[in-house]
């Protein structure tokens, strides 16, 4: 199971974001943080992988390039989670879940066998029949993944999951993710801002910059404080806690990086 | 000799129809449909409760044959609904098959009463030609009769009169009132058919004065004809493309007109603002809402009619009756006293409530400053 | 859980069943219902009676077949094709206040009414095609918007409010210059009523439910999938733009038929995709058909109360659903404002 990048750009009419970027190949069960200031193209890349956006160059997965890969295929192979969550949906989660799986039409009998394990997987059975609209963040959150999961992606994307959960949650997504990831072989990009959970969670990161990558590689070799400072134009250091992790501390902005 | 502008068509048409002694014929009304008018009718439904003024012309007791009537005449002239009433107080029984609007008209009531003929107006506040209820009264044998007052009053007058007549089997009263009206015509076009055009004043009407906000007055059709008529020039003519319509105050102040005639309807405690005149209305009452009416607007009262003293004010149902004979010679008077020094639209209105309504009319109905 | 979805199934379905009857009583106490005074048992002699082509026909016989059975038809016809495309709308536009009149349908039929009566239109036909041309003109152009330029929910929805007023303008132009009887004409026209129902109209108005609310079913689950939001249903593979276009179609022809039969009708395009979402939630498998049942339903008993409350009077329906919807709509609103 292996995602490969290669001299992808894309971006929207009139306007191109990714330049020719190649990425390190990412191996199923490995959680991959796509890290990068604003307008860097962290999300346009989520969307070029997840078919949402016309590309140039080449994505494998598996040995088969997107592009030669029929619809469905894509579709049972890769899920897309975007970054907000539509508030006032009056519809229950099991039946959310169920939307994100029939999209065939024709219902098939194990379907709802499926929705339900994966709602048991991911803690969610307490509420699996309250509306949406009644959920706290992280229970939205939760029924989000679910939608993603229950078609038994090969690739998830995630576009900032983390952004509207309290700290409890953050780190409860971060762990099952991981845990997740190394079950099923998939391979997880996700769109991060906090470097902390990065540099904790993930086993590789690609920071991001004007449409390039500025670096890869594990978390602890993109994120190093020039790497930090050229990217983020802040002064940070990357040191080992008393228990051994390695901790970012940012210590003051420095004056904006020229473009 | 000049005769009133009426159609050819319905002129010979209703010469041929004139001596009605078979019934169950053939007609044309004013929608220009073929009606076949029933051998008896017990059973009538008004389209226009206001075509009691008509009806009260050619019936005595007027409403003796009406069964169902539109609800608009005790909303909009209840002096005279109530001189009516005092008279025949059967009338509050009569079935309402609607309030003052096409849209409230009920089919179900109209069907459910079985009338013989429903008499309908070809525009106004009742059914129009287009309602579904024409087709549904003809399914089940009902002949609709239109007739028209209000749109084209010169034209249309008379074939009105004359179908009505025919219809209700009260062909003899209809020729009378039809010699009547032709007769009291006749004196005031005699006068003014030959007068200049330089020597015709220019004349607004404000029609429901007070009642709008900008002025609501006549193009072509309707008061408009009955004022070029009376020898006047209709300044609302050049202003707006229908019979009745409303025109701003600015235009009306650049037509600069020379006489100013206003119309209202209002009874003696209306908490409305506009013209008081009908049965219940003194002459004192007339006159000083007139002039409360001139000076509410500055615009109005900036107009040369207005600074020359020529305002007057008229019965706004004159316009949807033939009684409008009678307003044609006051407005003559008005607009070329000396020439219409012979007429006496006073005596003329005695005369027509003599002779056809049976009754003494009491109140004001048109008034001069 | 297996169990709990079952039941709630179960109950759904249960709910549907319970709106056919409660929409089959409305109907029938609406038909029994009419200043005509006629009794249950005269109504039924008069709906077996053979049919007899003899004119003139009975007055009561035209009151029942002409009168009371199409409008209480119209009645439930139109409110659920209103409900339908309301529901619809809400769904594929994300807006909880869209309605089919909020796209200027309703305006350009009236517009399309009144030119041809301006134009001196012979038949009743003529004016209703012309309105019906004129709401199908405005639903292409809305189309054409949302598919070709690819504009999203929010510019979808201005671009009919801009299509409202401009049609609303002509309009009013039309009104100047008409003469009395043709503006009377008009007025009433556009007055929603059920008055004009006929049996014409209600085949051609069945017609257009029989195609539309299957076809919106062989959408359910695609509509379901995009109140999740429109990346996350074009991530799942739909084509987001394509089944805005197809829907808004469903919706144009709706709106297009029920306007051109009994002029405008408020509210009920409005309010009863909000009350089937309370009933039953989102899923559109259920939600579509228990919006068009709650339209028909709403429609049904604003044109029953009507007549209770004036029985003399024919009080136009499209009167009591605005009386009745303001309130529930100010209600919404509320709510909404309460939640956000």
């Amino acid at each position: 199971m292996s995602l490969l990048v290669q001299s992808l750009s894309a971006g929207y009419a009139g306007r191109p974001v990714l330049d020719c970027i190649s990425l390190p190949s990412m191996g199923g069960g490995s959680l991959c943080a796509l890290l990068g200031p604003n307008g860097s193209g962290k999300s346009t890349l989520l969307k070029a992988l997840a078919g949402l956006l016309p590309y140039q160059g080449q994505i494998h997965l598996e040995g088969q390039e997107l592009k030669q890969m029929p619809g469905a295929e894509r579709l049972k192979r890769i899920a897309y989670l975007p970054q907000s969550l539509p508030r006032g949906v009056h519809l229950r989660v099991l039946e959310a879940v169920l939307a994100a799986l029939r999209l065939g039409g024709r219902a098939e009998p194990r379907d709802l066998a499926r929705a339900e394990s994966v709602l048991q997987r991911l803690g969610c059975e307490s509420f699996a029949l309250s509306y949406l609209d009644t959920l706290s963040g992280g229970q939205r959150q939760m029924v989000g993944l679910a939608q993603a999961l229950v078609r038994e992606p090969r690739v998830l994307l995630l576009d900032e999951p983390l952004s509207a959960l309290d700290l409890h949650h953050q780190l409860r997504t971060m762990d099952l993710l991981a845990g997740l990831a190394r079950e099923r072989e998939m391979v997880v990009v996700i769109i991060l801002h906090d470097l902390q959970v990065a540099l904790r969670h993930c086993d590789a990161a690609v920071l991001l910059q004007a449409g390039r990558v500025a670096a890869a590689g594990t978390p602890a070799q993109t994120m190093t404080p020039e790497h930090l400072a050229r990217v983020y134009a802040v002064q940070a250091r990357v040191e080992a806690c008393s228990q051994g992790h390695l901790q970012v501390i940012v210590d003051a902005c420095s004056p904006a990086v020229q473009r | 000799m000049m005769s009133i502008e009426i159609s050819r068509r319905h002129w010979l048409l209703a010469t041929l129809m004139a001596p009605a002694s078979v019934r169950a014929q053939s007609v044309t009304d004013l929608a220009g449909r073929s009606v076949q008018l029933p051998k008896r009718v017990e059973r009538i439904v008004l389209g226009e409760g206001r075509q009691l003024y008509t009806l009260a012309l050619l019936e005595d007791p007027p409403l003796a044959r009406v069964v169902g009537w539109q609800g608009d005449m005790a909303s909009f002239d209840p002096q005279t609904y109530q001189q009516y009433r005092a008279r025949f107080p059967q009338m509050d029984g009569i079935a309402k098959i609607g309030g003052t609007s096409e849209a409230s008209v009920s089919p179900e009531k109209v069907l459910s009463l079985r009338p013989d003929l429903a008499i309908f107006s070809i525009s106004g506040h009742g059914p129009g030609r287009r309602n579904p209820l024409v087709e549904q009264l003809q399914k089940i044998g009902v002949p609709v009769l239109f007739i028209d007052f209000r749109e084209h009053p010169l034209r249309n007058t008379i074939p009105s009169l004359r179908l009505l007549g025919q219809a209700l089997g009260r062909e003899a009263r209809a020729e009378k009132f039809i010699a009547f009206y032709e007769a009291q015509t006749r004196r005031v076009t005699e006068l003014t058919r030959d007068i200049p055009w330089a020597q015709r004043p220019r004349v607004l009407l404000d029609a429901r004065a007070g009642d709008v906000a900008g002025v609501l007055t006549a193009g072509r059709g309707s008061f408009g004809e009955l004022i070029e008529m009376a020898g006047g020039r209709n300044a609302g003519a050049d202003l707006i493309p229908t019979p009745l319509g409303e025109a701003s105050l600015e235009a009306v102040m650049a037509a600069k007109p020379e006489v100013y005639i206003a119309s209202g309807y209002q009874h003696p405690t209306a908490s409305a603002a506009g013209l008081r005149l009908g049965a219940q209305v003194s002459e004192a009452l007339a006159r000083e809402s007139l002039l409360q009416v001139v000076k509410r607007r500055p615009e109005i009262a900036s107009l040369p009619a207005v600074r020359s003293g020529h305002v007057h004010g008229v019965w706004h149902h004159f316009y949807n009756t033939p009684y409008h004979v009678v307003m044609l010679q006051a407005m003559a008077q008005w607009l070329h006293p000396e020439r219409m020094a012979g007429v006496d639209p006073q005596a003329t209105w005695l005369q027509m409530h003599r002779d056809f309504l049976g009754m003494a009319p009491t109140g004001r109905y048109w008034i001069s400053a | 859980m297996r169990d709990a979805y079952a039941g709630l199934l179960r109950r759904h379905g249960l709910i549907l069943g319970l709106m056919a009857l409660a929409i089959v009583a409305s109907c029938t106490w609406d038909f029994t219902t009419g200043p005509a005074g006629l009794s249950g048992s005269r109504l039924l002699e008069l709906l077996l009676a053979p049919w007899s082509s003899d004119a003139p026909m009975d007055a009561d016989r035209v009151i029942v077949w002409d009168l009371r059975l199409p409008q209480a038809l119209m009645a439930v016809l139109v409110g659920a094709a209103l409900g339908l495309a309301g529901a619809e709308m809400q769904t594929v536009l994300d807006n909880p206040l869209a309605s089919p009149f909020t796209l200027g349908l309703s305006e350009a039929a009236a517009f399309g009414a009144a030119l041809a009566l301006v134009l001196g239109a012979a038949s009743a036909w003529t004016v209703v095609a012309s309105a019906f041309a004129f709401a199908c003109l405005a639903a292409l152009m809305l189309d054409q918007v949302a598919s070709r330029l690819a504009m999203s929910a929010g510019s979808v929805v201005l671009f009919g409010i801009a299509l409202v007023f401009s049609f609303n303008a002509l309009l009013w132009l039309l009104q100047f210059i008409a003469s009395p009887e043709t503006l009377q004409a008009i007025v009433f026209w556009i007055m929603g009523s059920l008055v004009r129902a006929d049996w014409p109209k209600l085949a051609g108005l069945s017609a257009v439910l029989a195609l539309c609310l299957p076809l919106a079913l062989a959408d359910a689950w695609k509509l379901t999938a995009l109140r999740l939001g429109e990346e996350r249903a074009a991530s799942l593979g739909i084509d987001v733009v394509r089944l805005r276009r197809r829907s808004l179609l469903r919706v144009a022809l709706l709106a297009a038929t029920a306007v051109s039969c009994v002029g405008t009708i408020g509210f009920i395009g409005l309010v009863a995709p909000h009350i089937a979402r309370r009933l039953c939630g989102e899923d559109h498998r259920f939600y579509l058909p228990t919006s068009a049942m709650t339209g028909a339903l709403v429609l049904s008993a604003a044109a029953l109360a009507a007549k209770l409350i004036l029985p003399g009077a024919a009080l136009p329906v499209g009167v009591v659903t605005a009386l009745v919807g303001v309130p529930v709509f100010m209600a919404i609103v509320l709510r909404r404002g309460a939640l956000a």
